[in-house]
């Protein structure tokens, strides 16, 4: 049961958020509609340029943990 | 295993778990798009065990932060805060834009400029956020993997037993 109520409470923070931002920016509308062939086939997915990607993205988030620990002192 | 070893050892796991699926849903040339937003949708699971697995912590810092005690815990506590209305922003701004998961549902979706650029700017704060929550909590974390996680002692690395803080 008291799992159950943060669940909940996590779930009403969450829903506040997304109306707070659907309120600012409106439903999506076709008038503001990205023309793109296919989105699925622009990203089909291929090894190569998937393993780079995940590699570039994985170093970068470990330069900022490096960066905040050694230059920025972020620690409790 | 008692019970708060095995509660701990869950949170670890939980943990990596949902660094490893941050990590995928930033590479959507590996997994493609429409694993991208399965993964992406199913974010939220891994996010929620994480809070509640944290909940001592979130009531403790926010009694803290209204008592204004350490300025340091009152600044994790607010990139903490950061941290879970970005990913709710990009997880929602990618549900709206969505071409794969909610079709699938039999709801038609509007690829809208606003909402994509929303879903892509949003990923470099969050990115950074993640970063930081890391750098901010990476002794637990190292001291959690050094104590719970099997993989090393399989290895025939020693554990390092040292007092959690």
């Amino acid at each position: 049961m008291r799992v159950a109520a943060r669940v909940l409470g996590i779930l009403l923070v969450a829903l506040a958020i997304v109306v707070t931002v659907l309120l600012w920016l409106g439903p999506p509308t076709l008038a503001r509609e990205y023309v793109v062939k296919s989105e699925v086939a622009r990203f089909a997915p291929t090894i190569g340029h998937g393993l780079i990607q995940l590699g570039g993205e994985s170093f970068l988030l470990a330069v900022v943990i490096y960066a905040s620990r050694r230059w920025f002192r972020v620690r409790l | 295993m008692s019970k708060v070893r095995w509660r701990r050892a869950g949170a670890i796991y939980v943990d990596i778990a949902l660094l490893g699926v941050i990590l995928l849903l930033y590479s959507p040339r590996l997994t493609g798009l429409p694993v991208h937003e399965w993964l992406g949708v199913a974010l939220g699971l891994p996010v929620v065990v994480h809070l509640l697995w944290s909940w001592s912590w979130i009531r403790t810092a926010t009694t803290q932060f209204i008592a204004r005690r350490d300025a340091r815990a009152r600044a994790n506590y607010i990139a903490n805060w950061i941290l879970f209305v970005l990913i709710v922003v990009e997880v929602a701004s990618g549900i709206a834009i969505s071409e794969v998961a909610l079709p699938a549902f039999g709801v038609s979706t509007i690829n809208d400029r606003t909402w994509r650029a929303l879903h892509n700017q949003t990923l470099n704060a969050t990115l950074l956020l993640l970063g930081i929550h890391a750098a901010m909590n990476w002794r637990l974390l190292v001291v959690g993997i050094r104590r719970y996680i099997t993989i090393p002692r399989l290895l025939g690395v020693k554990r390092r037993v040292s007092t959690p803080t």
